[in-house]
């Protein structure tokens, strides 16, 4: 033990601070320990502290809205699932039909310390709000392959994957046969047609040329999005500045307002108080020859085709919007606060599968967030709008991404409302308002 | 020695100073980007900091050198370091607020969920904004909290409070509410009572009025210039003048609302019982042509918003009449999955604000009457409302005993119901629901379910309609219930929807109403009409020739939200409820519950 005390005794004693560090052999032993110390650390310490593959057991209990599938087939899902894991049985908990009640109980429950959920099914519009208050758990280890790329962007917020997309959407322009010969490609194509098949009079039921969901609701806000691309204007650009003062936006909201009014409109003047199931009816009706809606319109309408013996039927089709569509749907998150995030993503990851996208496309008619889905036959034969829809899907864009979404689709509102009641025309602090709105304000 | 001695005393000193401005920043750190280190701003915001406390230190290293010269050195030291940290301690929260707002933006509001009754929905709903915006004037523009105000038909959100809000109650009326902001203190006393028991999940916390509104009864204006004079006049009085000059009287359900029950139980001190239930037909919002009984806020906003030229209403106010007086009752949730501890706060700061004059002023403009506060600009005649009050009543609603004695009267002067039921059979219906049955079969069991809602005189009729037929299968005036059971097993839908034809069919074998009978038509349908001859015109044509009351129920493909259906209904004073496979059974008994008067 003598050495050992000489070689300390010879080795200069650890200063005060300031004293500069001169013996090199301090260094090289440093050094030396400092990889002794890492190697024990990654073989030895670290392996203890690995988190486990292994599923947590108990039950999952997913927040979402209501099944509006066909049949409720995510019902038949869960049920699937609960029947090959029944360690993991999950649970839907059904929030009401409307969306800020479904938002408003999620960020209530979310809010508090208890784990009282494992699994958001999230609006698209939401998952900014959700990532930045820390409400989720981003997603590791996922095979993100086979998504569609804008489904699967509306995932992520800040560069980080927060959940997998559930079922998407996007709007689609109907249109009668009789009335229409070829696609429109912009605004003034449907202004044209419509103001020729008024003008022809072959139709005493047509009111107008084109109608979409102008109530004061979310909807005003997609299809005013919708209007302003298609001149292709934008309200938000890349960055996140707002850029709704432009002629191109003013174009597009003069067309609306300038469509709404005179006596045989372009735009149908209900419509302003219109929501999907109205203007739905308004075309089946045979009140305008183009409508603005999102593909469940297309089953209602085929739906009731079938049924009606003796009615003049309306005959009609389905093409994209003339300008990029509002991407819709949902996506599926693991709570941060769930005790069970591996079993919790492995049901979310089953969810979102292409066997389960499949069935629940082709049975439920909720539009898939996996391409392979749209190539399969019977898909396609279900849903013969669906090549049209996944265009649109392709080039859909999303809603302004923030955590604010909802403020800013408040204030958006208030400006279109401006708009259409003063000739398109937009008000003095329409950029201040919204881009208070961006940050919350 | 001595060169030893001074390094000494210099260095505990520059510990302790870094020691707490570490803590200081270490907490204002954690402050700020509490929770979310997830986005490249929090980032920054936490290298800023870093940044911060390493110059904090050096600077400390400057100070204690300058402290040398002082005489008395660590007396000034220790109290320029107490000032400091005093300074940051109360600066440094704001400055931090209002930085994190500057470089993330505002952090989320606080979500409150406000339940209360569908005619206080708008107003309430107007109150909430301008809660949301008085947060926000105090917090750099940042609401801190956000109001969801939503609403249950009739007594169902007492009920379901009572019941700590099942599955089914969340997905049918709305979230879990913060607050509860009912008609009237009576209803709310109910609910309190029940839920107060130690297992209870929920406590509902009592709370004095906010405000009040008192129920009268609305008249079309030529209308209320031949029935009102100078005197003040009882209920009694008014609805035997207004009921001489053959205007329908319209008035919420007596036992479900608080307008329909408190203008009721007025009327029954001066009018017998059965005279007003042969005056006044049931409806839930004002008609065109007809009078209605309700608040005094409903008809204000009536008039406001949904009425060309105006007034379409104006308020008659019976001197004997009982006021709505909307307490604010916190509610507090304790089983583990739904504890709302986050909302307490905010929920607290909503009442108190709504004592302020602020708040009370945002009341008033909305139409109702906060206590201690004069009628605003909005009471005027163009709304048809009155600033000025002459209320005998002291009380807002009828004692326990009185309102007992009420219901026992209502149920015994209430006209039997007459129901003819008819149900959609065509080729949809036999779509499987998720639980693998048809939607008939559920139907079918709904119906069943239904039929044990009938009182000692209601009395039912039943068919079915399937591609161009209407088939009666139960004759009018049968009550026993077996009858409807066997007779649809022998049922199989096929074919189209012959809608119209069907309720212009269930018209005429219900007849309309008279003294002693209120009839009523219900369809069940899955679908629009597709084949009958008749147009949705002719079926409300004949709706308003009767003058019986249609209600509808939706499923499937079938949607309240088109005109098809709620022309009919609306046309009717009746209603369009949109139902699926899961809520069928307690949809059809809820409506049957209706139609036959009672309370369930």
């Amino acid at each position: 033990m003598r050495w050992l005390r000489r070689t300390w005794a010879a080795l200069p004693r650890l200063g005060p601070p300031g004293v500069v560090w001169a013996n090199r052999s301090w260094l090289a032993m440093g050094v030396a320990v400092g990889i002794v110390l890492t190697i024990l650390f990654t073989n030895g310490v670290q392996p203890l502290f690995r988190e486990s593959t292994e599923w947590e057991k108990g039950k999952l209990v997913v927040l979402s809205g209501r099944d509006q599938s066909d049949g409720g087939q995510r019902r038949a899902l869960i049920n699937q699932w609960n029947a090959e894991h029944p360690d993991q049985p999950a649970e839907i908990v059904e929030l009401p039909d409307e969306a800020d009640g479904q938002r408003s109980e999620m960020v209530a429950r979310a809010r508090e310390k208890a784990d009282n959920v494992d699994v958001f099914n999230l609006d698209v519009t939401w998952t900014a709000e959700f990532a930045q208050s820390g409400h989720l758990r981003p997603l590791s280890g996922v095979d993100t392959s086979g998504f569609l790329r804008r489904p699967l962007e509306s995932c992520r917020y800040q560069g980080v994957l927060w959940a997998l997309p559930f079922n998407t959407d996007a709007g689609l322009l109907f249109y009668r046969k009789d009335l229409v010969q070829e696609d429109p490609l912009d605004l003034d194509d449907i202004t044209t047609t419509a103001t020729r098949a008024l003008r022809a009079g072959q139709d005493a039921r047509l009111a107008a040329g084109y109608a979409g969901q102008f109530a004061d609701y979310e909807g005003l806000t997609v299809n005013a999005l919708e209007l302003i691309w298609a001149e292709k204007g934008d309200v938000v650009d890349e960055s996140g500045k707002v850029v709704i003062d432009s002629e191109r936006t003013r174009r597009a909201l003069r067309w609306l307002a300038d469509g709404l009014k005179g006596d045989k409109p372009v735009v149908l003047p209900e419509s302003r108080s219109q929501t999907e199931p109205l203007t739905t009816q308004a075309f089946r009706d045979g009140k305008i020859a183009y409508m603005r809606n999102w593909p469940v319109a297309h089953r209602v309408l085929q739906g009731n085709q079938g049924e009606s013996a003796g009615r003049p039927r309306i005959d009609f089709g389905v093409t994209g919007l003339t300008g990029p569509s509002v991407l819709g749907g949902q996506n599926l998150a693991i709570s941060a606060k769930s005790t069970k995030p591996r079993a919790a993503q492995a049901l979310i990851e089953f969810l979102t599968g292409p066997r389960s996208q499949q069935l629940l496309f082709e049975r439920g008619g909720l539009a898939a967030t996996r391409g392979i889905v749209y190539q399969d036959s019977r898909v396609a034969t279900e849903h013969p709008y669906s090549s049209t829809l996944l265009d649109a899907i392709e080039d859909a864009r999303l809603r302004p991404v923030t955590p604010y979404y909802s403020r800013f689709s408040d204030e958006f509102r208030t400006i279109i409302r401006y708009a259409l009641d003063h000739d398109g025309a937009l008000p003095d602090n329409a950029e201040e308002s919204l881009t208070n709105a961006l940050q919350g304000r | 020695m001595e060169d030893v001695d001074q390094r000494r005393s210099s260095t505990a000193p520059r510990y302790a100073g870094a020691l707490m401005l570490a803590a200081v920043a270490g907490h204002l750190l954690s402050e700020t980007a509490t929770g979310a280190l997830t986005t490249w701003q929090s980032w920054v915001l936490y290298g800023l900091g870093a940044g911060l406390l390493v110059l904090s230190a050096s600077a400390i290293e400057r100070l204690n050198q300058l402290a040398k010269r002082i005489r008395l050195r660590w007396v000034v030291f220790t109290a320029v370091l107490a000032a400091a940290a005093v300074l940051v301690a109360f600066a440094g929260p704001p400055l931090v607020a209002y930085g994190r707002v500057l470089v993330l933006g505002c952090p989320q509001p606080t979500e409150v969920r406000v339940l209360t009754s569908q005619d206080a929905e708008p107003a309430i709903s107007e109150v909430a904004r301008r809660f949301e915006l008085h947060t926000a004037a105090e917090n750099h523009g940042c609401r801190t909290a956000r109001l969801y105000v939503f609403s249950a038909p009739g007594d169902q959100g007492a009920i379901a409070l009572r019941s700590s809000w099942s599955a089914k109650e969340l997905r049918e009326i709305g979230p879990h509410p913060d607050v509860w902001l009912p008609d009237s203190i009576a209803e709310a006393n109910e609910v309190v009572r029940r839920t107060r028991g130690v297992g209870s999940a929920v406590r509902v916390e009592p709370g004095e009025s906010v405000a009040f509104s008192p129920v009268v009864l609305g008249v079309p204006p030529r209308i209320a210039k031949d029935v009102v004079s100078s005197t003040p006049e009882t209920w009694g009085e008014l609805l035997t003048k207004v009921g001489r000059t053959g205007t329908p009287i319209g008035r919420p359900n007596p036992l479900l609302t608080a307008a329909g029950g408190l203008a009721t139980a007025a009327l029954y001190e001066t009018l017998d019982p059965a005279v007003v239930e042969r005056g006044v037909e049931e409806a839930d919002r004002p008609r065109p042509g007809a009078a209605m009984i309700t608040t005094e806020q409903v008809v204000l906003r009536h008039n406001k918003t949904a009425c060309a030229q105006k007034p379409c209403l104006t308020a008659l106010y019976p001197s004997d009449t009982y006021r709505a007086d909307y307490p604010l009752n916190l509610v507090e949730w304790e089983a583990q999955d739904v504890r709302n501890h986050a909302a307490r706060e905010p929920a607290k700061a909503f009442r108190a604000w709504l004592g302020t004059q602020e708040g009370r002023a945002a009341l008033n403009a909305t139409g109702l009457r906060p206590a201690g506060q004069a009628a605003g600009a909005e009471f005027r005649e163009e709304f048809g409302v009155r600033a000025g009050l002459a209320l005998d009543r002291e009380e807002a609603a009828p004692d326990d005993a009185a309102q007992a004695e009420f219901e026992k009267n209502y149920e015994q002067a209430k006209r039997d119901g007459r129901v003819w039921l008819t149900l959609d059979a065509s080729g949809s219906m036999a779509e499987l629901s998720p639980t693998g049955e048809t939607r008939f079969a559920v139907a079918v069991n709904g119906v069943g379910k239904a039929l044990t809602q009938m009182g000692p005189e209601d009395t039912y009729g039943l068919s079915v309609f399937r591609d161009t037929e209407v088939r009666q299968l139960v004759p009018l005036g049968r009550r026993d219930k077996e009858a409807a059971a066997a007779a649809l097993s022998t049922v199989t839908p096929a074919g189209g929807t012959p809608l119209h034809q069907a309720v212009l069919d269930s018209l005429d074998r219900v007849g309309a109403g008279d003294a002693d009978h209120v009839s009523a038509v219900i369809a069940l349908t899955d679908g629009e009409d597709t084949t009958s001859p008749q147009t949705r015109q002719d079926v409300v044509d004949a709706v308003r020739r009767k003058g019986v009351r249609v209600f509808v129920i939706a499923v499937g493909d079938a949607s309240c939200a088109t005109h098809a259906l709620t022309t009919i209904t609306d046309a009717s004073g009746g209603e369009c409820r949109d139902s699926t496979t899961d809520t069928l059974g307690d949809d059809l008994a809820e409506l049957f519950r209706r139609v036959w008067g009672g309370s369930g």
